[in-house]
C-alpha cells in the first residue's frame, strides 16, 4: 500500500515537474571562463527551470553576455560544466534554442523574408510559420524592404523572430530593449510576455534597465564581476524588498535625534530631503506626534518599498 | 551538414557579388581573346589558336584574381552581417560550417573555371590557326584546376579566419605575389644555385603549365594542388574553430 502511494506521487510529480532531468532546462556547474587578462565568468552555477523569464542583471562587464555566448557554444568554456534540457550532449540541445546575442544577425541587404527563409533552413520552419512569425513580431506588412533600411526597433523584432524560428523551447535574449524608444521598450517587453505565456517559451533575458525586466521576470540571476552573486525568484525578491518609512520634514537633524532617543535601536538614516525609517513601522502615527509636539514640521509621511534596483545596488555593493 | 550546404547554396545564388565578379570575369576573358587576337595578326611570330587561348583561359587571365575577391567576399559574408552566431548557436560544429562553405564555394569556383575555359574555346574556335588537339592540352586544364583548387582554399582559409571582407581582398590580391618574391629573395639570401624555392609555390606551379610542358610539371602541379589545399584547409578548420563566432 506504502510502495503504491509512494509509486503514485512519485508518477504526480513526474508529470507535474517533468522529473528531475526536465525540470531545469539550463543548469550550469562552476561554469568558468578565462580569459588572457581577466575571469569573465568565475564558477557560475545557474539553474533555469521551464517556464521561467529568467532575468539575467548586473553591471556592464559582469559577465552577462560571455554566460550567454558559453551557453550557446560561441565560446567555450574553461572549466565547468553544463546541462541544456537534461542532457549533457550540448550540440544537439542548441537546436531547442533561439537566440539574440548583442545586435540581431540579419542579411541587411535581404528582406526579412528572405531571412527567415534562409534560416529557417537550418532552424526549421515551413513558409508559413514564417509568415506567422513576421506577423507575431509585428512585421507582417514590412513587404519588400530590405532589412538594413529597418529602425532598431524592427530589425530587434526581426532578431526575434529569426531565433523563434523551429519552435525553440528557450530564448535567449542578450539586452534586447537596449537603444530602443519607450514605446519600443513596450512592445519587446510585451513580445517577450507574449512568446512566454501563448507559446510557452521559457526565456533567459539580459537587460541594465532594472524597472523593466521587474515588470516580466519570475526569476532574477544577479551577476557580479564574473561571479552569480544570487538567484532569487520575484516572489522571494518582493517579500525580501524592505517596507520603510518615510518622511519629509523641515528639521532633519532634530527629526534624526527626536527618533533616535525615543526608540531604542530604530533603523534610521537621511536621505536626501526624506528620514527613511526601517524599524518601529507600526509606531508611525506616534512618531508623527513627537516631531510636531517638538515644533517639526512633517510635509509628507508614507510608507514605501524598496524596488529590484536598491535591492540590486545592495547586493552587488 | 546537409542543412548548411543548402543553406550556403541559397546565399550564394542571391549574393549579388556573385553575379558581379562572374561579369567581369566573361569581360576579361572577351577582352582577352580580343587583345591576343590583335597582336597575333600585328606580329607574326604569336600564334593564335583556340588550343592555345583555351590552356590559358584560367592561368593566363585575371580569372584567379576575380575568383579571390569572390571568395573574400562569400567567405566573410556571416561575419560582416554578424550572422555567424545565429548559425554557431543552433548547434552547428564550426568546422561542419568551415566545411559547408568551403565545399559550396569551391563547387561554384570550378564551374566558373570550367564556363571561362568552354566561353574562351567557343570564342576562338572560328579563327583556329593551330595544329594541337583537346588532347593535348587535357592534362594542361587538369593540373591548372588543381592548383586553382589550393588558390581556393587559401583564399576561402584566409577570408573565414581574417573575417573581414577589405582585409581578405587585400590579402587574397597581394598575398599569393608576396609570398613568391619571399621565397625568390629566400633563394637569392643563401644563394641556392640548384634550386629555386618558388618553384614550389602554386603561382610559379601555375604559370608553368604551358602548351609542351612534360608530364613531370603536370604531376609536380597535381601533387602542389593537393597538399597545398590539404595544408589550407587544415589550418583553416583549426584556426576557425577557436575563433570566437
Amino acid at each position: 500500500m506504502c510502495f503504491l502511494l509512494y509509486y503514485l506521487t512519485f508518477d504526480l510529480s513526474n508529470k507535474i515537474y517533468g522529473g528531475d532531468k526536465m525540470e531545469y532546462i539550463v543548469k550550469t556547474n562552476k561554469l568558468t571562463k578565462r580569459f588572457i587578462d581577466k575571469v569573465a565568468v568565475n564558477e557560475v552555477s545557474m539553474n533555469i527551470t521551464q517556464g521561467d523569464i529568467y532575468g539575467f542583471i548586473g553591471r556592464n562587464g559582469a559577465g552577462k553576455t560571455t554566460t550567454m555566448k558559453l551557453l550557446l557554444g560561441m565560446i567555450y568554456p574553461t572549466s565547468g560544466s553544463m546541462e541544456l534540457f537534461g542532457s549533457k550532449d550540448l550540440e544537439k540541445q542548441r537546436i531547442k534554442i533561439g537566440s539574440l546575442i548583442e545586435a540581431p544577425g540579419i542579411y541587411k541587404n535581404c528582406t526579412a523574408f528572405e531571412n527567415m527563409k534562409r534560416f529557417s533552413l537550418i532552424s526549421g520552419g515551413s513558409d508559413k510559420e514564417i509568415t506567422n512569425l513576421l506577423e507575431f513580431v509585428g512585421l507582417g506588412n514590412v513587404g519588400n524592404k530590405k532589412a538594413g533600411d529597418f529602425s532598431l526597433g524592427m530589425r530587434q523584432r526581426l532578431g526575434i523572430a529569426i531565433a523563434m524560428l523551429g519552435n525553440p523551447e528557450l530564448l535567449v535574449l542578450d539586452e534586447p530593449i537596449n537603444g530602443l524608444d519607450p514605446a519600443g521598450i513596450k512592445d519587446i517587453r510585451d513580445l517577450i510576455l507574449k512568446i512566454n505565456k501563448e507559446r510557452k517559451v521559457t526565456v533567459l533575458v539580459s537587460s541594465h534597465l532594472l524597472d523593466e525586466l521587474s515588470k516580466i521576470v519570475t526569476k532574477y540571476g544577479i551577476v557580479n564581476n564574473g561571479r552569480l552573486v544570487e538567484e532569487i525568484t520575484a516572489e522571494e525578491l518582493n517579500n525580501r524588498c524592505k517596507e520603510y518609512l518615510s518622511i519629509k520634514v523641515d528639521n532633519l537633524k532634530l527629526a534624526h535625534s527626536l527618533l533616535s532617543k525615543t526608540y531604542s535601536n530604530i533603523e534610521i538614516e537621511i536621505k536626501g530631503e526624506y528620514i527613511n525609517i526601517y524599524s518601529h513601522l507600526d509606531k508611525s502615527d506616534e512618531m508623527n506626534k513627537l516631531l510636531v509636539t517638538n515644533n517639526v514640521k512633517v510635509y509628507e509621511l508614507a510608507f514605501a518599498k524598496g524596488g529590484l534596483e536598491e535591492y540590486f545596488i545592495e547586493r552587488i555593493g | 551538414m546537409n542543412k548548411l550546404i543548402k543553406f550556403e547554396f541559397r546565399k550564394i545564388f542571391q549574393q549579388k557579388s556573385f553575379y558581379i565578379c562572374m561579369g567581369v570575369a566573361v569581360l576579361l576573358t572577351l577582352l582577352n581573346v580580343v587583345l591576343m587576337k590583335n597582336i597575333a595578326s600585328a606580329s607574326e611570330e604569336i600564334a593564335f589558336s583556340t588550343m592555345s587561348m583555351t590552356s590559358k583561359a584560367i592561368s593566363g587571365s585575371n580569372f584567379i584574381m576575380v575568383m579571390g575577391i569572390f571568395i573574400a567576399l562569400y567567405a566573410c559574408d556571416d561575419y560582416s552581417n554578424n550572422t555567424m552566431k545565429n548559425i554557431v548557436s543552433k548547434g552547428y560544429k564550426k568546422e561542419h560550417i568551415f566545411l559547408s562553405k568551403y565545399i559550396v564555394s569551391l563547387v561554384v569556383s570550378l564551374v566558373s573555371a570550367l564556363v571561362m575555359i568552354l566561353l574562351t574555346y567557343v570564342l576562338t574556335i572560328s579563327a583556329n590557326t593551330g595544329t594541337e588537339t583537346f588532347k593535348d592540352i587535357l592534362p594542361i586544364l587538369i593540373g591548372q584546376l588543381f592548383i586553382l583548387i589550393a588558390y581556393h582554399a587559401l583564399y576561402f582559409s584566409a577570408g573565414m579566419i581574417i573575417g573581414k571582407v577589405g582585409r581578405s581582398v587585400a590579402f587574397n590580391l597581394v598575398g599569393p605575389t608576396l609570398v613568391v618574391t619571399v621565397l625568390t629573395l629566400i633563394t637569392a639570401i643563401l644563394k641556392i644555385e640548384s634550386l629555386s624555392i618558388s618553384d614550389y609555390w602554386i603561382d610559379s606551379a601555375f604559370s608553368n603549365l604551358v602548351i609542351g610542358v612534360s608530364n613531370d610539371v603536370i604531376v609536380k602541379a597535381i601533387v602542389m594542388g593537393i597538399v597545398y589545399s590539404i595544408i589550407f584547409v587544415v589550418a583553416g578548420v583549426l584556426i576557425n574553430k577557436k575563433k570566437e563566432a
